[in-house]
């Protein structure tokens, strides 16, 4: 009897990891089905956000549900508001840049200056490719410090 | 007044009780492969052909062009596929909804095959199901889909194969096997593994598919393999074909001609050894000695490569084990069902490395990958079994053994689904510009076409994806634990 009772102890054990992997699963799918999401904070970034972090799909998906690609908003790390291109700027990455630009954010006036101002203090290897774009041809000297 | 019989609490069945963990499991992973977005490479290329050419087009190509792959049901499942999905113009739908109907037949199928009877299997069948998900030659059959992913094809038909030949004879068994044989073969080469299951099968006593089947399925071998190596001028690939890696680096295809032109057989052994050592030992992967090489040159070993490498090599054990305490058996050929699968595993494991000799990678061995866990099942099945008439501490030794294994591969299996949100956030920027990757591939598309591209782009650019790197809780620590290949 003691012998019968081991045996199944032990089978109850090794299949222990493997149901409440299972459960753990049951959970996740009924919490997902009230629109909650627990294996990642399920919140939307701002397009702001999404640039900065250099998701372009993200960035792109907001643009697409109309998104304004100039407006200002807030991005991680910085109390400033930046328009979307600034914060592109920040993300360091040229493919972000030519996403928001693609999506019709402004790189003339004054939109396309704070984007110049960004690069030379963030990414100045940005520089050449805002310039292509059509950004305006300032100095860093003319950037707010 | 008849007395009313005492009838004892009703039996569990278990059986069903394994069919629903195997449905909550394949239920996971369809939740995250959900999230997934059709890839843009090896995919958009594909679908433009099915958009593009007949069926007789498509079985007119393969035969002029000659080449050594010979694979016309490949390109058209992936147009039968297009045209259900433009009818119902719902493209992702489509193809996921394939996906995670293959995925669930496979896991259906193998949990058939392990045949659960008691607690004592349903809880061996759990370490199964979970391995089959945890094995790193599984991985490559979900993330990519080209629409429809090969590998998967491949897998469901060996599973099938399996399961047709694992039954009592019927007369729908053996044509039913030939017709699987010959999607398999002329779906892409590893179809072959099907013939490999089936013969090994019959000749272990699993004989669902009879002597006539077999036949038949040697004959369409037959009649493949005069088709492709005295029609067709294709026949071994050439090393520049495919980059590849030997010992403790990869090597472009310009590479390996350089390294190997005149040592040919050399790569190709190490190929066929790596091929086998990597399901057993999950090292080397894809030919490459990592976990060795990590050893070896005094890095840290990161922990998601113990844990591949404890968890196969335990498992490994474990079945070497097996067979040892089954030995009379095997001398007296009075093959159980254990001894069974595991001789159809040695075959196909033999199979699928042989044939992997031009170059290997984790997909190409999933076949052998799949029913290593159904060889897992019987040799922990064996030891639930025996540990009761263990002395005590040698019972607590191998209960912990056991447990600590059953923790392994769950834990391979649950940081599956970082590993696919991570894709599917790859995936997505694909989708952001395909554009620019058309002019990179000098692919020129009509309107038609482009307006297909920008039908796609719009489905995978509207799922919400999570940036995986900026998660937190579990899918956190899952990327510590998943070994990529």
């Amino acid at each position: 009897m003691g012998r019968i009772s081991l045996r199944s102890a032990v089978a109850a054990w090794v299949a222990l990891p493997p149901l409440a992997m299972a459960a753990a699963t049951l959970a996740m799918l009924g919490l997902a089905a009230l629109g909650v999401h627990p294996f990642w904070p399920h919140q939307e970034l701002t397009v702001q956000e999404a640039a900065q972090t250099g998701n372009d799909a993200a960035v792109a998906r907001l643009f697409m549900r109309g998104a304004d690609p100039n407006a200002p908003g807030l991005v991680f790390g910085d109390s400033r508001l930046l328009t979307p291109l600034e914060a592109a700027v920040d993300s360091r990455q040229a493919h972000t840049v030519k996403t928001v630009l693609k999506y019709g954010a402004e790189i003339e006036g004054d939109a396309g200056r704070a984007a110049v101002c960004r690069a030379y203090a963030h990414a100045e290897h940005l520089l050449p490719l805002l310039k292509a774009e059509g950004a305006p041809p300032i100095e860093p000297s003319m950037c707010p410090q | 007044m008849a007395p009313q019989a005492t009838a004892g609490p009703r039996p569990i069945p278990w059986h069903l009780v394994s069919y629903g963990f195997a449905l909550i499991v394949v239920a996971g992973l369809s939740y995250f492969l959900w999230r997934m977005p059709l890839q843009v490479s090896d995919n958009v290329a594909l679908i433009m052909i099915a958009q593009a050419r007949s069926v007789r087009e498509i079985i007119g190509t393969e035969l002029r062009t000659g080449s050594w792959q010979m694979r016309p049901l490949l390109q058209l499942s992936v147009n039968l596929a297009f045209e259900i999905a433009d009818a119902l113009g719902a493209y992702f739908l489509t193809f996921k909804g394939i996906q995670i109907a293959q995925l669930s037949a496979l896991l259906l199928m193998f949990t058939r095959l392990l045949r659960v009877a008691n607690a004592r299997d349903f809880a061996a069948a759990c370490v199964a199901v979970v391995a089959v998900v945890g094995m790193h030659t599984f991985y490559s059959t979900i993330y990519e889909m080209y629409p429809i992913n090969t590998y998967m094809t491949i897998l469901v038909c060996c599973a099938l194969a399996l399961v047709l030949a694992d039954g009592p004879p019927s007369w729908w068994r053996d044509p039913a096997a030939v017709a699987l044989f010959v999607f398999a073969l002329f779906t892409v080469e590893t179809g072959v593994l099907v013939w490999v299951i089936i013969v090994s099968a019959f000749i272990v006593g699993l004989r669902g598919v009879t002597i006539r089947g077999v036949a038949g399925l040697t004959a369409v071998l037959c009649i493949y393999l005069a088709v492709k190596f005295f029609w067709l001028t294709g026949g071994v690939p050439a090393l520049d074909q495919v980059s590849a890696s030997f010992g403790f680096r990869s090597y472009s295809q310009q590479e390996l001609v350089e390294n190997f032109s005149d040592r040919r057989l050399t790569f190709y052994a190490a190929n066929v050894a790596s091929s086998l050592l990597t399901v057993l030992f999950a090292e080397p992967r894809a030919g490459w000695w990592r976990f060795t090489q990590v050893v070896v040159t005094g890095q840290p070993v990161p922990l998601a490569m113990w844990l591949y490498v404890v968890t196969s090599t335990a498992s490994t054990l474990l079945i070497a084990w097996f067979v040892w305490v089954r030995r009379q058996a095997w001398r007296r050929l009075e093959l159980g069902r254990g001894e069974q699968l595991l001789a159809v595993f040695v075959a196909v494991l033999g199979a699928n490395a042989a044939m992997s000799f031009p170059y290997t990678k984790d997909a190409i061995m999933s076949p052998t990958g799949l029913l290593f866990p159904l060889v897992l099942f019987g040799a922990l099945r064996e030891a639930l079994g025996r540990i009761g008439s263990a002395s005590r501490p040698l019972g607590i030794v191998a209960a912990c053994f056991l447990v600590l294994l059953s923790f392994g591969w769950t834990l391979r299996a649950a940081s599956v689904p970082q590993a696919l949100l991570r894709t599917a956030y790859y995936y997505q920027q694909q989708w952001v510009h395909v554009d620019q990757w058309q002019i990179d591939q000098g692919l020129h598309y009509d309107g038609a076409q482009l307006a297909l591209i920008d039908r796609l782009r719009t489905e995978a650019l509207l799922k919400e994806v999570p940036d995986v790197d900026r998660v937190n809780g579990w899918m956190r620590w899952a990327g510590f634990l998943f070994d990529r290949p």
